[in-house]
């Protein structure tokens, strides 16, 4: 089990998502090496997670570990931003 | 550039009914198929309620399965507060017609960094679409969305790309979004500038200490619609649109005459009243309007005529005793179910609710007359334009079912002086009894006249109008007086002895 553990809702080949993806790998591999778990959810393919989940903006990047669970939209391109917004106690 | 063949095939969008009480009426056929439609009004003004209604009808009138999306009020509470009217969203759902979304904020949608679209909110809508083959999608109310996210400028762009993908789609859009000011710009946001099709605004205004509803179809492209401010009430059987200035005057005109219940008068009729005819008969307090009431409801049912009372003076039993006393018995005709009394006090309800349950109980009973007892006392209820709303909306209705009308009205002063009901009535009756008091050498006397009689000759004299334990008395018409109707009579200058002989002449011309 990894300490980081983050869900990226997307929609098929937005340009948004394409971005979001590029932005969260490179930053989780600079930030936790291996020790994280991305799930990229494509909401087109899977449509009633949408509403489960109840995703409305994307790209939607939800941190499931460490807790506490949070949301973070958009498509990541501020790495500072992230980085202060995902309020990370990093050695 | 556009070829010929893009646009030849082109046609104006479709009408569909929505199944609201008057919506159709005021939007000629309801609304546009295919497009989008704003809902806008202050807070309070009954958004949610119309989209739900709309929802329930389509699915339940029509068959047309329904999106509802609430961006403000959990669905929970939705629903909950829909029980108490029968509108059954739970067995809507049940049999697939109608998909809920709740988009109401209280998970947090997060901390937003970067651009991003609403993407996600269109697949859900999207996949209930799917899901109930819907026709229709409502969002109550889109402006929550500027609440909900930051980024203004990205959620204008993008409500404008889910509406155009909905409408894409084939679906009907119904939106809602608040205002700040009965009339000020359409939208809080500016929404409808860039995005919809047709703007319908809902208005809640205080006036007189009651609160007055209005709809108004603020624009709808490609097509015509009833023009200004409509007047609704919000009851438990849901909106109700009145719509009063579009009634035509096209009624048809019967040559039937109906007795007064009173020889005398029905002579001075010129034979009798019409059939669907509005009479009103007016005068002071204690003339005897009440009376000719209660000869009318007489002459009526004894010939297997029913007849509604409404009567917003005086209570039931007051009116069964004050007509007993003429020899008239209420509830004996009220057993044999031709006649309907109505009682209430003008102040239970607004103007609009009145007029909602005059026609409610004319269609539960279907009588063949009808008396208002006092419209004077009505008028207090609302302010001046409401109230010629309310009488206008009235006679139109009691013309169309051809009911034979009779309302009373109280003038303010004891002596002659026309009061605003007269102002607003008198155009559209038929007919136009006058009853008077009048001073004649230290003694008090009434006078009955008719002034006005549609479509017939009537009497131009005065004459004397009494009552005793038998009912209504008419006598003889005054002879040589003047200024009766004005309020100040006077001898017309003959020699007094023989003022003195005509006047106590009595005999003739009785009942």
């Amino acid at each position: 089990m990894t300490d980081y553990v983050f869900e990226l809702f997307i929609a098929g080949n937005d340009l948004l998502g394409k971005r979001a993806i590029k932005n969260i790998k490179l930053f989780c591999e600079n930030t936790f090496q291996d020790n994280y778990t991305l799930d990229i959810i494509d909401i087109e393919i899977k449509q009633e997670l949408a509403g489960k989940y109840r995703i409305s903006a994307i790209p939607t990047l939800i941190k499931k570990k460490p807790l506490p669970e949070m949301r973070i939209l958009g498509d990541l391109t501020e790495t500072d931003q992230l980085t202060m917004e995902l309020n990370l106690d990093l050695d | 550039m556009i070829s010929y063949d893009q646009i030849k095939n082109l046609s104006s969008p479709e009408k569909i009914p929505i199944g609201i009480e008057g919506f159709e009426h005021i939007t000629q056929g309801g609304l546009p198929k295919g497009r989008a439609t704003l809902v806008t009004g202050t807070s309070g003004s009954g958004k949610t309620f119309f989209s739900i209604e709309l929802t329930v009808s389509c699915i339940t009138k029509f068959n047309r399965p329904c999106v509802f999306v609430s961006m403000e009020e959990p669905i929970e509470e939705i629903v909950k507060n829909f029980i108490k009217l029968d509108w059954n969203l739970a067995q809507c759902v049940k049999e697939k017609k109608l998909a809920l979304i709740d988009m109401s904020y209280h998970v947090s949608n997060g901390i937003e960094v970067g651009d991003f679209n609403l993407k996600g909110l269109l697949v859900q809508i999207k996949y209930a679409v799917e899901q109930v083959k819907a026709q229709f999608v409502i969002i109550d109310s889109i402006a929550a969305l500027f609440y909900q996210y930051e980024n203004i400028r990205i959620i204008r762009r993008e409500i404008h790309s889910l509406i155009n993908e909905l409408k894409n789609k084939g679906m009907t859009v119904i939106i809602t979004a608040e205002r700040l000011d009965n009339y000020d710009s359409v939208s809080r946001f500016g929404i409808e500038e860039f995005v919809v099709d047709n703007v319908i605004i809902l208005r809640s205004i205080l006036e007189d200490e009651k609160i007055r509803r209005t709809i108004q179809i603020l624009k709808m492209r490609g097509d015509v619609h009833a023009q200004g401010e409509f007047p609704f009430i919000i009851s438990k059987k849901g909106m109700n649109i009145l719509t009063l200035s579009s009634i035509e005057l096209k009624q048809s005109s019967s040559n039937v005459r109906l007795s007064f219940g009173n020889k005398t008068l029905d002579k001075m009729t010129g034979g009798g009243i019409f059939k669907d005819s509005i009479i009103l008969v007016n005068g002071p307090t204690g003339t005897g309007k009440t009376l000719l009431c209660a000869t009318f409801v007489q002459v009526a049912c004894q010939t297997n005529e029913k007849v509604i009372i409404f009567a917003y003076e005086e209570s039931r039993q007051q009116l069964i005793r004050n007509a007993q006393s003429f020899g008239v018995d209420f509830e004996a005709w009220e057993l044999k179910g031709l006649l309907k009394i109505v009682c209430a006090y003008p102040e239970i309800m607004s103007l609009e609710e009145h007029l909602l349950s005059i026609r409610k109980n004319i269609d539960e009973f279907s009588p063949q007359r009808l008396i208002i007892d006092s419209i004077s006392a009505i008028e207090r209820v609302g302010s001046e334009r409401n109230f010629r709303e309310f009488v206008i909306g009235l006679t139109s209705y009691v013309k169309k079912v051809e009911i034979c009308s009779l309302m009373a009205s109280t003038t303010a002063g004891l002596a002659g002086a026309s009061s605003i009901t007269d102002y607003h009535i008198s155009t559209i009756t038929d007919a136009i009894i006058l009853l008077r008091y009048l001073e004649i050498n230290g003694m008090m006397k009434r006078g009955i006249a008719v002034i006005k009689m549609r479509g017939s000759q009537h009497e131009k004299e005065i004459r004397e109008f009494e009552i005793n334990d038998n009912g209504v008395h008419i006598g003889k018409p005054f002879k040589n007086m003047q200024n009766i109707i004005l309020g100040i009579p006077s001898s017309a200058g003959i020699p007094e002895t023989e003022k003195l002989k005509q006047l106590f002449d009595e005999g003739g011309e009785n009942d």
